[in-house]
């Protein structure tokens, strides 16, 4: 009975405690939105004004004006799902060869990829630029998409949630005659539904929110994505943020919806798919 | 007298020009975006005019890269001009944005991209890609083509030089000035400000001038959180010089004053400004403070924007006495790309951008070039007729007598700044002493010459 | 099954074992192919920069050791800087990675309206920079903030100045990194704690282990390798990142809030010094492999465990 109500009191703070949590992260969101509802003069006024007394609901319709929106989102999805999903797809590949598979060079590869996390990208732009022209992959898509699907941090990402598979269950796939090919994707790719996911979410926001990448490499207005195109309202001597706002918080929508949509890989307890350890 | 008439009617009529097709906000263009920066050309229709005898002939493209170009309506207007002008000559715009545009540039550049013309931020980033090699000299061009007049840049021209070549024309000049709210002024019964006041006689007036509490509160002064806002005063009496240490002393007794007032809360807080990201734009919109020193870019945005309230200008305090003679600006140079396939179309489309037909269509934009032109004048005096807002003398403060480039050119520019940037926070926050930060500079910034 | 009824011949050993390279390699290949193009080839280059002068323009020159020793012996920015993203990093880190973790937990267990919770931990991960970093400091306003109005009111006649100060910049920084990040780390952890078969804890409880218990022996060697992961990452992320203060000090006051990242990017970019850029660069790379080589022997021990 006692302990009965002591949990009971446990849960509703646990509950409070996370709305007031909930309510801190939202307040950002809240700033984004009543900030692209103001007039420019207004978005950094002090105190803040969180509800503008004439709602701007024309920044919306503005910004598909100004620049041509619509392009850059397709463009953004485009880029976004095609290395989302090929990244998925080698990354997990390698990452099984590098947590259950015994090669020669194995090491030493795998520090490869680790060495080039470290390196900041500001150090081999130029390098990387100049190698991409001369391969003539600059201004395209293709170009962006061959930088951005071979990463590090997806292996990495696999391979240390590989490593925890225990190593009982490939041994008795083997001896039931799986090949290698036929472990990786009956066994293991089914089990990693988590790390899919997480995986698609770190792809899918880098590549939706990068900008610097496709800022340098692609020049044609024609082949920019959202997020450049969301720069071009800050100008030299004016920074349109009532604009940038309304645009980042349309950008924000489709990562939003992505992220709800994986949530349900992320059910409690992998028992049911069982690993019986 | 006719000419006069004339050339007032002009003004006129340039400057409600204004309204037409200069806007950046509230003008949204309408010829289809999904065109812009790739191709600018055959929308306008072509002139028959004969007199092209100079270009090439040939049909070309040129690459211009450039910043802001989506939002900014002066740019199309020139660019079409040109191409009516040049039909043979098209233009296909490479635009990336504003803040990162120097790093794009140069990467880009770095990969031997062909751009003909490259437009560049300002003296730093030129003399960067000077010594790069990303630019082509001048010098044959400037030589060899005798409609050119650099006398018509006052001096600016040489200024953009480094090491006796010269590497780019000047687009726009924007010079420093003090701006007011005249109706703020009115209701306190304050006289406005005048050219030539001293440090001390403007902190005076600041202090008049400060009023309210709370969120109610109007200060007299907005000094800008930027490095630039301080030095920009002992810079336009060339007591100090950008890439000079010696000189940098000259800096302390403005810090004092700044300090003070900081103090006394007759200025916004340094620390408030970048806290909260506050902007000096919506602050004078709304009527938050009577006094503020900002360059001459904001004339055209006050052209559009401010709309309650009467403002004016005046020259910069300072304590040397200096009334108008002296301006302290920076340029924006246009270069021609040292991949460039069509060097000398580029240079016809810098000498018309940079020269009175560009010089024209940007002044009817409210946008000061470096082209000196009578016409511009006419342009700034008559802008209260099409802004009720503005005041009758603006055309005064853009044309005076020596206009001082606020930072030279030294190839090393760019570092100084972000040396000065940094000690600069360290003084405002109070964290160390205008003596103590002006001294970190010296040393620092004579380490990084002597390199 | 065929390879176990071929007959037993004397090279059967290293036929397999060359079989069994080929194939890991087959996994490996698609990957590493564009990984090594696309992204080894120019960092190689970049390495070599590390050594020479280079301003993007005019012909590499080598210089041999002289950036470095520049970067010692000279460069007073960069041992600022060092220090600071240091101080940045052993803050962040361990910070984040408690935070996570506590979060993860918390987030794995039926709470109704768990998904929800989810979305809005994750939330400032992806929200726009400027839109976080707003808040933040008006947050932390020194002069109108609720926070110092909140600190005034409880007594405190002098609240930190916070980002406008050379002691307080620095956490109010770090407070804004681990807001923005936690969240992300979050589902990484929530990925391991999934990992880890109910059955394990059963069979805990059985043995009577209590909740701490349970933790110490279930749930931190399931996510050991994971916590590697977001260490290192982390650890990356934060060393190398320096938008967060581009976007709300500019390094400053003075060169408070001045990270390696930061300084990088002004050697190369400002001050068109690519070589120097690189050999600084280096430092972080250093420290990264040791830590990796670290983890190798950790995860020997780890595996040889189970």
């Amino acid at each position: 009975m006692a302990d009965s109500r002591k949990k009971s009191i446990r849960t509703v703070l646990l509950y409070m405690a996370l709305i007031f949590m909930a309510f801190i992260m939202l307040v950002p969101f809240a700033w984004m939105i009543s900030a692209s509802l103001k007039l420019e003069k207004d978005v950094f006024s002090f105190p803040i004004i969180w509800i503008p007394e004439t709602p701007q609901w024309g920044n919306y319709k503005e910004i598909w004006q100004r620049v041509p929106l619509l392009t850059g989102f397709f463009n953004s999805v485009k880029l976004t799902v095609v290395v989302t999903v090929l990244q998925l797809v080698t990354s997990a590949l390698a990452a099984y060869a590098f947590a259950k598979l015994e090669f020669k060079g194995k090491n030493v590869i795998f520090m490869m990829y680790i060495m080039t996390i470290a390196i900041p990208w500001q150090v081999y732009m130029v390098p990387q630029y100049k190698m991409m022209t001369f391969l003539g992959l600059t201004d395209s898509h293709l170009g962006i998409i061959l930088m951005h699907t071979f990463t590090a941090t997806g292996v990495f990402l696999m391979r240390q949630f590989f490593m925890g598979i225990p190593e009982e269950l490939l041994e008795a796939a083997r001896i039931d005659g799986l090949s290698e090919y036929g472990i990786w994707a009956k066994l293991i790719m089914p089990l990693s539904k988590p790390v899919i996911a997480t995986l698609c979410i770190t792809s899918f926001t880098f590549e939706w929110n990068d900008f610097m990448g496709p800022l340098i490499y692609l020049s044609s207005t024609s082949k920019k994505t959202l997020q450049v195109m969301l720069r071009m309202f800050n100008t030299q001597y004016s920074s349109n943020y009532a604009l940038i706002m309304a645009a980042a918080t349309v950008a924000l929508i489709p990562v939003l919806v992505m992220f709800i949509f994986l949530q349900r890989y992320f059910v409690e307890g992998i028992a049911t798919t069982g690993i019986k350890g | 007298m006719k000419k006069r008439l004339i050339a007032g009617i002009m003004a006129v009529v340039m400057t409600a020009g204004l309204l037409a097709g200069c806007g950046g906000k509230d003008n949204v263009p309408e010829s289809s975006p999904a065109e812009d920066g790739v191709e600018t050309n055959g929308t306008q229709a072509e002139p028959q005019q004969a007199d092209t005898a100079e270009a090439t002939g040939e049909d070309v493209t040129i690459k211009v890269a450039i910043w802001d170009y989506s939002n900014t309506e002066y740019y199309k207007t020139i660019f079409d001009a040109f191409h009516a002008e040049y039909p043979n000559i098209s233009i296909e715009i490479v635009e990336f944005s504003s803040d990162e545009y120097d790093t794009v540039i140069t990467t880009q550049l770095g990969g031997h991209q062909d751009f003909d013309v490259v437009f560049t931020k300002g003296t730093p980033s030129l003399a960067a890609l000077i010594n790069q090699g990303h630019v082509y000299a001048l010098d044959d061009l400037l030589g060899s083509d005798t409609d050119f007049d650099a006398g018509a840049y006052a001096g600016l021209v040489d200024a953009l030089s480094l090491e006796g070549h010269t590497y780019a024309l000047p687009f726009r000049y924007d010079n420093n000035l003090l701006y007011y709210n005249k109706n703020l002024f009115d209701a306190a019964g304050v006289a406005y400000p005048e050219d030539g006041m001293s440090m001390e006689e403007y902190h005076a007036l600041a202090t008049k001038m400060t009023s309210g509490e709370g969120n109610d509160k109007v200060y007299g002064a907005l000094v800008a959180q930027w490095m630039g806002n301080i030095y920009m005063y002992a810079a336009r009496t060339e007591d100090f010089v950008f890439d000079d240490p010696d000189t940098y002393d000259a800096l302390i007794p403005y810090y004092k004053e700044f300090l003070a007032m900081q103090d006394e809360g007759v200025i916004f807080d340094y620390g408030m400004l970048t806290s909260s990201n506050l902007h000096y734009t919506g602050i004078f919109y709304n009527q938050q403070v009577a006094m503020l020193q900002m360059g001459t870019w904001f004339v055209n945005n006050l052209f559009e924007n401010a709309k309650d309230f009467n403002w004016g200008v005046c020259s910069m305090p300072n304590n040397d006495g200096m009334g108008n003679e002296n301006c302290i600006g920076g340029v924006t140079p246009v270069s021609i790309g040292a991949y460039a396939k069509h060097p000398a179309e580029a240079w016809q489309f810098m000498k018309y951008v940079c020269g009175e037909d560009g010089a024209k269509i940007l002044a009817s934009c409210g946008i000061i070039p470096a082209y000196s032109l009578g016409a511009v004048e006419e342009v700034f005096d008559a802008a209260p007729e099409v802004y009720p807002g503005a005041p009758d003398n603006l055309a005064k403060y853009i044309s005076c007598e020596k206009k001082v480039i606020e930072q030279p050119m030294n190839a090393k520019g760019g570092e100084i700044y972000t040396i000065m940037e940094e000690e600069n926070s360290a003084i405002m926050t109070k964290s160390i002493t205008p003596e103590e930060g002006v001294q970190n500079m010296i040393d620092r910034v004579k380490a990084v010459l002597e390199e | 099954m065929d390879k176990l009824s071929r007959p037993n011949k004397g090279d059967r050993g290293s036929n397999l074992k060359r079989k069994k390279t080929l194939v890991a390699y087959s996994f490996i290949l698609p990957s590493l192919t564009g990984f090594f193009v696309f992204t080894f080839v120019p960092i190689i280059f970049s390495l070599i920069l590390a050594f020479c002068q280079w301003d993007s323009g005019n012909p590499i020159q080598f210089v041999g050791l002289k950036n470095f020793f520049y970067m010692f012996l000279k460069d007073k920015s960069f041992w600022i800087s060092l220090k600071n993203t240091i101080y940045y990093t052993a803050v962040t880190v361990p910070l984040t990675m408690a935070i996570a973790l506590f979060l993860a937990i918390l987030m794995n267990k039926p709470l109704k309206g768990r998904v929800f919770f989810r979305s809005v931990l994750f939330f400032p991960y992806v929200a726009s920079l400027v839109a976080i970093a707003v808040v933040w400091m008006a947050l932390f306003n020194p002069e109108i903030g609720p926070v110092n109005s909140i600190l005034r009111a409880l007594g405190v006649v002098n609240p930190p100045r916070w980002a406008a100060s050379t002691t307080w910049a620095m956490p109010t920084i770090i407070g804004l990194t681990v807001w923005k990040g936690m969240g992300y780390y979050m589902i990484v952890y929530l990925a391991a704690l999934q990992g880890i078969s109910k059955d394990l804890y059963e069979a805990a409880a059985l043995d009577g282990a209590n909740r701490w218990q349970q933790f110490l022996n279930v749930t931190w060697p399931g996510i050991t390798p994971t916590t590697f992961y977001i260490l290192m990452m982390l650890m990356v992320t934060t060393f190398k990142s320096y938008d967060i203060m581009y976007i709300t000090t500019q390094g400053g006051p003075g060169e408070s809030t001045k990270v390696l990242a930061y300084h990088i990017f002004n050697q190369a970019f400002v001050n068109s010094k690519f070589g120097y850029a690189s050999a600084v660069s280096m430092i972080l790379l250093v420290i990264i492999l040791s830590v990796t080589l670290l983890q190798f022997k950790f995860e020997k021990k780890f595996t040889s465990n189970i």
